[in-house]
């Protein structure tokens, strides 16, 4: 028996001939092709009953968690793309210092002078600990994210509240899950929104596991002390949502704002 | 034609930094590359390994990808040579228990490698063909890709693979006994 018959036996077993009329004259004609066809066409078979192989939620997570481990490592990527509030954390930042610089330039235009102006400062500062934006269990940076007046309960600050809570660089017992919560919907962009840009699919199995198969992922996290994701009901009101945090590593609830 | 224009447009963004492009490009690929990378590996664990190591590759050289291919083809590509590397440093053979790794407290995991195990003899007699003819029926006989999209995913010609696909199936004929007289 020839290559060229070999080829023509295995495409008649595989089904991959447009005409089968040569392959099949050829193999009812000689006993050592058919048992060739025959051979190819069982282990065909037992080949094509095998299940599609997939991974687990669970490998999936580590599986983008230490992909993005390894860039960073290596330098291949700079950062994470932080999250919307991470971002607005700078802005709310920069908005301070200008004010702040403002401040100063006003006083000393104003004829007041500079130790005065650090001694009122200075006052100002136990104030900020009455703010609405508390800091129970956030790292000890947000103090200076807390700064001043009516502005430190604006989306800004609460965006820098909330990235300093999110534990960048603390444990999971630092991370400040209300004020994630908090934070989540940033001002003109709806749950819907944010629902539209996760991939659901991937953490249906952890939600059902968590006893929240009605519940829709709002967000996801990816810090240091593990990931997360954010839940709301599916049918909840998109102004009074419930939301609820699980930890991807154990499938459990670590928070939950009802 | 339009998801790989899509994914042009999505490794396009990828070099220029855009993690969620590159996230979305391995959400499309990542179970298939899985899946090809146990069936040549024939360990879980080291299929996983060997999946973070081609989407490790495949981010670091996004820039090097002309588009005379799919993608996708591409992507395989490169899990077939990882593939290949691993074995080369390994010589482990597949366990037939379920790993340690897997998380108790994952009630899907069980069933996952329980249905991503293939047939114990299935399985043994994958293992005994060479790497190449291995690589050639599983991704023509299992993943199901035509003899061209096989050849290059592995970088040969059709007519090798044909071949490579021919031989392996005979030699898995024999392994798994039906004797065939050459």
């Amino acid at each position: 028996m020839h290559n060229h018959d070999l080829n023509l036996i295995a495409a008649l077993a595989d089904g991959s001939l447009e005409d089968e009329t040569r392959a099949l004259s050829r193999v009812e004609s000689c006993s050592h092709c058919r048992a060739e066809y025959e051979a190819q066409k069982s282990v065909l078979g037992a080949l094509g009953a095998v299940e599609p192989a997939a991974m687990t939620e669970h490998e999936k997570a580590a599986l983008h968690r230490d992909l993005w481990t390894e860039l960073r490592t290596d330098g291949a990527v700079a950062q994470t793309t932080a999250p919307w509030w991470y971002r607005w954390s700078y802005a709310a930042a920069g908005l301070f210092v200008v004010i702040g610089l403002g401040a100063v330039v006003s006083q000393m235009t104003g004829g007041g002078d500079t130790s005065s102006l650090f001694e009122e400062t200075a006052g100002e500062i136990p104030q900020a600990e009455d703010a609405p934006a508390a800091d129970d269990g956030a790292s000890p940076g947000l103090a200076s994210a807390q700064v001043t007046d009516a502005e430190a309960e604006s989306a800004g600050a609460a965006g820098a509240d909330a990235a300093d809570a999110a534990g960048v660089d603390a444990g999971a017992e630092s991370v400040d899950f209300a004020l994630l919560a908090e934070a989540l919907v940033e001002p003109g962009q709806s749950e819907q929104m944010l629902r539209t840009t996760v991939d659901q699919s991937l953490y249906t199995e952890c939600l059902t596991e968590a006893g929240l198969e009605d519940h829709e992922v709002l967000q996801t996290y990816s810090l240091e002390a593990g990931d997360y994701i954010a839940v709301v009901a599916e049918d909840a009101p998109a102004d009074s949502a419930e939301v609820t945090f699980v930890d991807l590593a154990t499938c459990g609830v670590v928070y939950s704002d009802s | 034609m339009t998801s790989q224009v899509n994914e042009a447009e999505l490794l396009a963004r990828v070099v220029s930094g855009d993690r969620e492009a590159f996230d979305a490009i391995m959400r499309i690929h990542e179970d298939r590359v899985f899946s090809v990378s146990l069936r040549i590996m024939g360990d879980r664990e080291q299929a996983l390994d060997a999946t973070q190591e081609t989407f490790l590759t495949v981010f670091r050289k996004a820039n090097q990808f002309e588009g005379k291919s799919q993608l996708g083809t591409w992507i395989y590509r490169i899990a077939v040579n990882t593939c290949y590397d691993q074995l080369r440093k390994s010589k482990r053979r597949a366990s037939e228990s379920l790993p340690d790794y897997v998380d108790p407290a994952d009630p899907s995991a069980e069933e996952a490698v329980e249905s991503a195990g293939l047939r114990p003899e299935i399985e043994t007699a994958l293992a005994t063909l060479p790497p190449e003819f291995r690589s050639a029926v599983v991704l023509s006989d299992i993943e199901g890709m035509s003899m061209p999209e096989t050849a290059e995913a592995l970088g040969v010609p059709v007519g090798t693979v044909k071949s490579r696909v021919f031989r392996g199936r005979r030699l898995l004929a024999k392994q798994l006994g039906n004797q065939i007289a050459t």
